[in-house]
């Protein structure tokens, strides 16, 4: 899928600005936008977000754009992923311990509502239909899978389209990166590890 | 047979998210509300008994909502209620006969005013 910068530019400031009020609907708290950007980067830049934190790991969940060539890419640090179940499921923070699958299905459909916040806004911008696929979580043994795929396929000019949100429920300190990524490369690799 | 007694279907691949719809249901007073967790699943389920009205995803692995509003036509009630909020994909999904869309994610009366409407 091809862009102008103008359309990078609104979808960003209009795909941040409804993704932010989902997560707000979703979570029941307000969600705070730290950082939104649409800009051609480096497979570099690519690995470097899906690298786990330093205090731990993340959690990933993925889906494929089709009939664009995309990737949607939701990353949440792991203890933060079971203090967002919480809110989830309208419970008291810190009662999860350990994701079990309805945990995890609605981590899954947090990606999912949040990615079709931002493909509705880039629809309606390009008057273009675009569907995504069903969730997948990523492991991490997948995302170092992939980390060192891409690293393996950079060359000096390769570049991919990305949407980075970077999202926070400020009260419980819950920090999600949602990305969306336009790159075959990036498409393939992903597919290989879901 | 009262309104409360309808047979709801709901379909949708999270698990998290037909908690969500049967909790809001249930607490309406609906407690006669069935689950499938893809179109194809949806289908079977159908065959044996026919809801009253069905909730419906469009994004499902197996089969998602569009084609199981193609398969069943304009003989079921069927609410869309899903992430997708494209304009085409809601054109889509009323033209083969769906009675009304609901945007994820959304306001617990959003759901009920809508099941309301669409069983009175």
């Amino acid at each position: 899928m091809e862009f102008s910068k103008e359309i990078l530019q609104k979808v960003s400031e209009i795909g941040s600005k409804e993704v932010s009020q989902s997560f707000t609907k979703l979570s029941g708290e307000p969600v705070e936008v730290k950082a939104s950007a649409a800009e051609l980067v480096s497979y570099d830049f690519i690995s470097e977000g899906l690298q786990p934190t330093v205090s731990g790991s993340i959690i990933t969940y993925a889906q494929l754009i089709e009939g664009a060539e995309g990737v949607s890419l939701l990353t949440i640090p792991r203890e933060e992923t079971l203090a967002l179940v919480d809110l989830l499921n309208k419970q008291e923070v810190g009662t999860t311990g350990v994701l079990m699958d309805f945990d995890r299905s609605a981590v899954k459909e947090t990606l999912n509502i949040l990615s079709n916040s931002y493909l509705n806004a880039l629809s309606k911008m390009t008057n273009t239909k675009i569907i995504i696929g069903a969730p997948y979580m990523m492991t991490s043994s997948h995302i170092d899978g992939l980390v060192n795929q891409l690293k393996d396929k950079q060359k000096k000019e390769d570049h991919a389209v990305v949407f980075k949100t970077s999202l926070e429920i400020t009260k419980h300190k819950i920090k999600a990166q949602l990305y969306l990524i336009f790159n075959e490369d990036v498409v393939q690799l992903v597919k290989e590890h879901i | 047979m009262s309104n409360k007694d309808a047979h709801i279907l709901l379909v949708d691949d999270s698990a998290f998210m037909r908690n969500v719809l049967k909790n809001i249901l249930e607490k309406e007073g609906y407690k006669n509300v069935d689950e499938a967790g893809n179109g194809k699943e949806a289908l079977e389920k159908i065959k044996a008994k026919k809801p009253d009205l069905m909730l419906l995803d469009v994004i499902m692995p197996e089969m998602g909502g569009i084609d199981v509003i193609k398969k069943l036509g304009k003989e079921h009630k069927i609410i869309v209620v899903s992430a997708v909020g494209q304009d085409k994909v809601v054109e889509e999904a009323k033209e083969h006969g769906a009675v009304g869309y609901i945007i994820k994610p959304f306001d617990n009366n959003q759901v009920v005013e809508e099941v309301k409407k669409i069983l009175a």
